[in-house]
């Protein structure tokens, strides 16, 4: 009766446009109001679920990107990848590809990079040529490639969630970022060829050296960070803070993106996107606790051994779960939502975490691209004014594209776990 | 058009510097972060007799007073992340109604930060409760951002309440096409 009413408020609520944080929160209040807890135990629950080092690498990150947004870093990786891809065909679209690539090694948010890569690269393709669907399809779909390579927010909230070590989940993402970086560069070359899109002039030797080198101080950020964290220097907290000060620095001084005077509106800004997160987190663990607490994850481990489930088959219900879920959800409420009633399904399953965090946030790439609330799919619609429907179209061969990557990382666990295998032992 | 009434124009630049005291305390707290780590880790480097071991801790507490401020903003640009799949299918008279509940959940929740938030302060200070590390930190000053963020967003939300109530206009106040879960203010001005 009482789990009845619950789920019926909590799916309310979250039909009734309620933000998740007062969902996670308003349930949460009833779960101790009717278990007779004292309400305060949930303030203090909050706040205290706040108070974590690891977490606040969250807002140094979204600041770092935030800088390098608008300092004029995009630009600079557009202009680099031209130099060197312009005499092939379609290389626009590969273009697209590869600076999205290295702008996620720079912004940890799928949509950021959506957002820097597309408004400069839809006007230049639609001036050479490049139908729009097409044109639209690839930058939304290689946005995508932000979330696993790092520094990705995603997986940094997944290790919060799920105790995972990050500097393992940031390594685990990198050759499943490539694989996807690297078919869709694939595809592009094919279809580039079959539909004879444009090439650009070539242009001389040392033009392209020139452009290489004023990308060189874009390209300090992933190298403070991953030299940072690999290197033992630093906590994953203090390379973000220390990728913050790169940024603003290459920002302010080599781009000269925006002026000094605007340093505390961006910051405002990024601290607005990160608070987004955080308050969710905040109202998600002292919900997750109590999830926790209320045996639902045994249940659920135990309904599993009943199946019979081998964690192939575990692993194919999980991915499909996640798919459906990823129509209604963004990343963020997601991970939150689910994760804390799987982390403790994942090891009596034969499911290693790490390898579980990488299918996780492929499979939420996944949700961004795919209708109805891929949030790709609306912020291209709105810089260019096109219909979502069109948007759609485009984007199709990469969501296709897309799937294939996922079936390859869920069932060759090599591919993620070679890397931090190697590098922190089994 | 009508000239604004003096209240109302009053209103309005209450709520402008409101906004501006928001913004620029988040600005310069974010900026003592990013600074406060940085100085850890070239103390550690550089200067080890210099160094500095409570950058962390320091960074959580001004970090997360940064997120309960910046919250009040989140709510006035309706830029928290919420399911609105089933909104996008109402006509707008029935958002309006969805929304004016959704203000009354909301003040409600939030009354619970500020008057449980504000007790867990008081039991803080009663008990001179302090951070275990060696900074010994009073742990009220950062329990004092829950409550204030608490009262920020309530106060919004009744502001946001009065307009759907009162100065509803389904033009520009309905759910749109645009999630605007990700720095809102960054689709209203294109990056050059």
């Amino acid at each position: 009766m009482w789990t009845l009413g619950f789920l019926l408020l909590f799916f309310g609520l979250l039909a009734a446009g309620m933000p998740i944080f007062l969902v996670l929160g308003t349930c949460a209040a009833v779960l101790y109001f009717v278990s007779g807890q004292p309400v305060i135990g949930l303030a203090q629950n909050m706040i205290d679920q706040l108070n974590s080092t690891t977490l606040m690498a969250l807002p140094l990150f979204v600041m770092a990107a935030a800088f390098m947004r608008r300092g004029g870093v995009a630009k600079a990786l557009v202009d680099l990848c031209v130099a060197w891809l312009g005499p092939i065909k379609g290389s626009l679209g590969l273009v697209a590809v590869v600076s999205c690539a290295l702008f996620a090694a720079i912004s940890g948010s799928s949509v950021a990079t959506a957002l820097a890569m597309g408004t400069i690269l839809l006007p230049a393709m639609l001036e050479r040529g490049y139908p729009r669907g097409f044109a639209l399809g690839v930058l939304g779909a290689s946005g995508t490639i932000g979330v696993v390579i790092p520094p990705s927010l995603a997986l940094i909230l997944y290790g919060i969630v799920t105790e995972q070590s990050v500097p393992r989940l940031f390594l685990a993402g990198i050759l499943p970022g490539l694989l996807q970086a690297a078919a869709f560069f694939l595809w592009v070359l094919y279809y580039a060829r079959r539909k004879d899109f444009p090439a650009e002039p070539a242009m001389p030797m040392g033009q392209r050296w020139r452009m290489t080198l004023h990308a060189v101080p874009a390209m300090l950020v992933p190298a403070v960070v991953l030299g940072g964290i690999y290197g033992g220097f630093m906590t994953v907290t203090e390379s973000a803070a220390m990728a913050a000060v790169t940024a603003l620095l290459v920002s302010l001084f080599v781009y000269r993106g925006f002026p000094w005077t605007r340093v505390l509106d961006v910051i405002a800004e990024a601290f607005g996107s990160a608070g987004v997160i955080m308050l969710i987190i905040a109202t998600a663990l002292v919900f997750g606790h109590w999830m926790t607490g209320s045996g639902a994850p045994a249940q659920l481990v135990q309904w599993a051994a009943r199946q019979n489930f081998g964690t192939w088959q575990f692993l194919l219900v999980m991915n499909i779960l996640l798919l459906v879920i990823g129509c209604f959800l963004e990343v963020v409420g997601t991970l939150l939502l689910v994760m804390p009633i799987l982390a403790p399904v994942l090891a009596p399953l034969g499911v290693n975490a790490v390898h579980f965090g990488i299918i996780f946030t492929h499979n939420m790439e996944v949700g961004l691209v795919h209708p109805p609330v891929g949030l790709n799919l609306y912020v291209l619609s709105t810089i260019s004014d096109a219909p979502i429907g069109e948007v759609i179209r485009g984007i199709l061969p990469f969501l296709i594209i897309l799937l294939l990557v996922l079936a390859v990382i869920t069932y060759w666990p090599p591919l993620t776990m070679w890397l931090p295998d190697l590098v922190f032992g089994p | 058009m009508m000239q604004p009434a003096p209240g109302l124009r009053v209103l309005a630049r209450v709520s402008g510097v409101w906004d501006w005291v928001e913004r620029t305390l988040v600005g310069i707290l974010g900026a003592a972060a990013m600074l406060i780590a940085a100085v850890q880790v070239f103390g550690r480097y550089i200067a080890p007799g210099e160094a500095i071991t409570w950058a962390e801790e320091v960074i959580v507490y001004i970090a997360v007073w940064a997120v309960m401020i910046i919250a009040s903003q989140l709510v006035r640009m309706d830029a928290m992340v919420r399911p609105d799949l089933v909104l996008r299918l109402l006509p707008p008279g029935a958002q309006r109604w969805v929304e004016m509940f959704n203000c009354l959940v909301a003040m409600v929740f939030t009354f619970g930060m500020l008057w449980y938030g504000w007790r867990v302060v008081g039991t803080a200070i009663l008990l001179n409760q302090t951070s275990s590390s060696d900074l010994q930190f009073p742990l009220w000053i950062y329990y004092s951002s829950l409550p204030v963020g608490g009262a920020l967003m309530l106060a919004r939300y009744v502001i946001r309440l009065v307009r759907y109530a009162c100065f509803f206009d389904p033009q520009t106040m309905t759910v749109g096409h645009l999630p605007a879960h990700e720095a809102p203010a960054e689709l209203a001005q294109p990056i050059e």
